[in-house]
């Protein structure tokens, strides 16, 4: 069963999560001009169902991998999992979703096969035949090239950054199902179960604008400036970075970002945020997005709709006072 | 019991950047700032409260870098860390994170550590591989991203709970000896303490060269670093704050979003 590019899907009690489609539009581009041999892999406890949906979503060969140890994520046991089935497809690239977890499959395939490791993959580029990969560095503010120095390569892929394309057909044919099951032990790493972090309101899903700050405020008492501002609109709220939450100046449920929440208001403000992918991830589908930092170089001004090169800490005070100016009678 | 803290001196983000003229690294001149990274700040505070929950408890940290990195060994000492290890590196650009944890792996596989911490990720290459690399290369078990860790150990075990996208964690339990990546907010890092900086200044780190450990092949070769293609999508607004603040406030207003 030879193969180039085998993908890895991430499932959670049985159920691909949804980012793993993403697996698969990266390793279109990845072999875009020459066919290319795909082979998904699903882990899990009981798979057979969610493989034979993932052949026939996509179109492509599924190998599903069945241990009792890996109804939630158990990236030792998969890592072992893996290592005959690399043997014997012998892939040039095992792709991953970035994520820790992904990163640690990543890292133990890479020590036990000698095979490159490259992370939190953005984009490809291929003028010669070899791809070579490009990935953020500094919270976004250069972007490296890499290329393997070996013939077989581990990757992740950074989310988001190779969602599903719209138009994709769905594929004539089903791709071949086989379902294997593991009978490897674990090795010191028991997963026990998942749980919710605490939720407890929506304030963040129904405002109309957010106004969010970062590490940019500098002082936990300046967060009455981001209240301030965002007390300007109609429909209104705080959110926070992560950074600003870990410190505890806001709670948990004004996160915005990957371990936080997804906003899609009409517009957010982003005041005093580098722009490090994990937190525009969370708020990158807004409708209008305006960005306050001291720091031109800053990544989010790259996805911003207006840039603004001034401190929040002066520039909101002035925002609040011109708008009772304009328009407080 | 024994703990391994890995720390990373990293440059400071709020610096400008550039990039150096062979292309393969940042430009390190004198206005560069460098500091501890973030995330191992974590880590470390996490190794001192398990030290006042628990008798017999030394911690050691552990650097991989050129002579400047001594400042985050100086810094971990002055929080309260037992001693300070600098594998001490000649070049000052990147290193690969293979060749990194080769170097730490090698380093612990001579000690008997119960538990090593390290940041989850650094905030420079952003790779999130040393960590869970060093535990590969130690043959222990590792966990990732930890937001809360429970130690036990009369029964040889650590439990944690791992941060994981969407608001969700996983409850895991390892056997120990075992590596943790440490997710920020799982503490508050505390300020040095004078007896321990003074300690920090007099005390001798334990410095090793990196010729005495195998690191093996390079597997990746870096081709280039360049700033991001310039987005064509903003505006960088213009004029004083408080002209930039009008146009602002005239754009919200046509979008009804004001009060």
């Amino acid at each position: 069963m030879q193969t180039d590019i085998l993908l890895i899907a991430e499932t959670i009690e049985n159920e691909l999560t949804p980012l793993s489609v993403e697996l698969v539009t990266f390793a279109r581009k990845l072999f875009s001009k020459e066919p290319s041999r795909l082979l998904m892999v699903v882990p899990g406890q009981k798979v057979r169902q969610a493989a034979e949906r993932a052949a026939e979503n996509f179109g492509i060969p599924v190998l599903g991998l069945e241990n009792d140890n890996l109804q939630y994520p158990n990236p030792p046991l998969l890592a072992a999992g893996l290592q005959p089935v690399i043997e014997e497809t012998a892939p040039s690239h095992i792709c991953l979703l970035h994520s820790t977890r992904g990163c640690q499959t990543a890292t133990s395939l890479s020590v036990k096969t000698g095979a490159a490791c490259i992370t939190a993959v953005e984009s490809i580029i291929q003028e010669t035949g070899q791809p070579i990969f490009k990935r953020s560095l500094f919270n976004g503010k250069l972007v490296m090239s890499l290329a393997p120095a070996t013939s077989q390569t581990v990757l992740t892929v950074l989310p988001g950054a190779f969602s599903q394309v719209e138009d994709e057909e769905t594929p004539a044919d089903a791709g071949e199902v086989e379902v294997r099951k593991m009978d490897i032990p674990s090795a010191g790493f028991t997963p026990k179960g998942m749980a919710e972090m605490e939720q407890s309101d929506n304030a963040l899903e129904e405002a109309d604008v957010i106004v969010s700050g970062g590490r940019g405020i500098g002082e936990e008492e300046n967060i009455a400036l981001i209240k301030d501002a965002a007390a300007i609109f109609s429909n209104g709220a705080v959110a926070g970075s992560r950074t600003i939450v870990d410190m505890g100046w806001l709670p948990y449920q004004r996160q915005v970002g990957e371990t936080g929440k997804t906003v899609a208001p009409r517009l957010y403000m982003a005041c005093g945020i580098s722009g490090a992918h994990q937190h525009v991830v969370g708020m990158k589908n807004s409708q209008q997005i305006v960005a306050v930092n001291t720091d031109p170089q800053a990544v989010i001004f790259s996805v911003s709709d207006y840039g603004i090169v001034e401190d929040l800490k002066t520039f909101l005070p002035i925002l609040v006072e011109k708008k009772k100016e304009m328009f407080d009678s | 019991m024994n703990i391994l803290v890995c720390i990373k001196q990293v440059p400071d983000l709020e610096s400008t950047l550039a990039v150096n003229p062979d292309a393969n690294w940042i430009l390190e001149n004198d206005t560069l700032k460098f500091r501890i990274n973030h995330f191992d700040e974590y880590a470390l505070e996490e190794a001192i409260l398990i030290r006042e929950s628990f008798p017999d408890v030394t911690i050691d940290a552990v650097s991989v870098g050129p002579a400047r990195a001594d400042d985050v060994l100086k810094h971990a000492i002055s929080v309260g860390i037992q001693d300070g290890i600098h594998i001490l590196t000649e070049e000052t650009g990147y290193l690969a994170p293979h060749a990194t944890a080769s170097l730490i792996a090698g380093y612990a596989a001579s000690k008997s550590y119960d538990l090593i911490l390290a940041g989850v990720m650094a905030e420079d290459d952003m790779l999130y591989q040393v960590g869970p690399m060093t535990a590969a290369l130690l043959d222990i078990p590792c966990a990732t991203s930890v937001v809360k860790e429970a130690l036990s150990p009369e029964a040889g075990i650590v439990s944690v709970e791992c941060e994981m996208e969407g608001g969700m964690t996983e409850q895991v339990e390892l056997t120990l000896p075992a590596l943790l990546t440490i997710q920020s907010g799982i503490n508050q890092p505390r300020y040095p303490s004078l007896s321990n900086v003074l300690r920090a200044n007099s005390q001798k780190r334990i410095v090793i060269s990196p010729d005495t450990i195998a690191t093996g092949e390079q597997r990746e070769n870096v081709l280039s670093l360049a700033l991001p293609e310039k987005s064509s999508k903003g505006v960088m607004l213009e004029g004083t704050p408080a002209e930039k603040a009008e146009t602002l406030l005239k754009l919200f207003h046509e979008k009804s979003l004001l009060k």
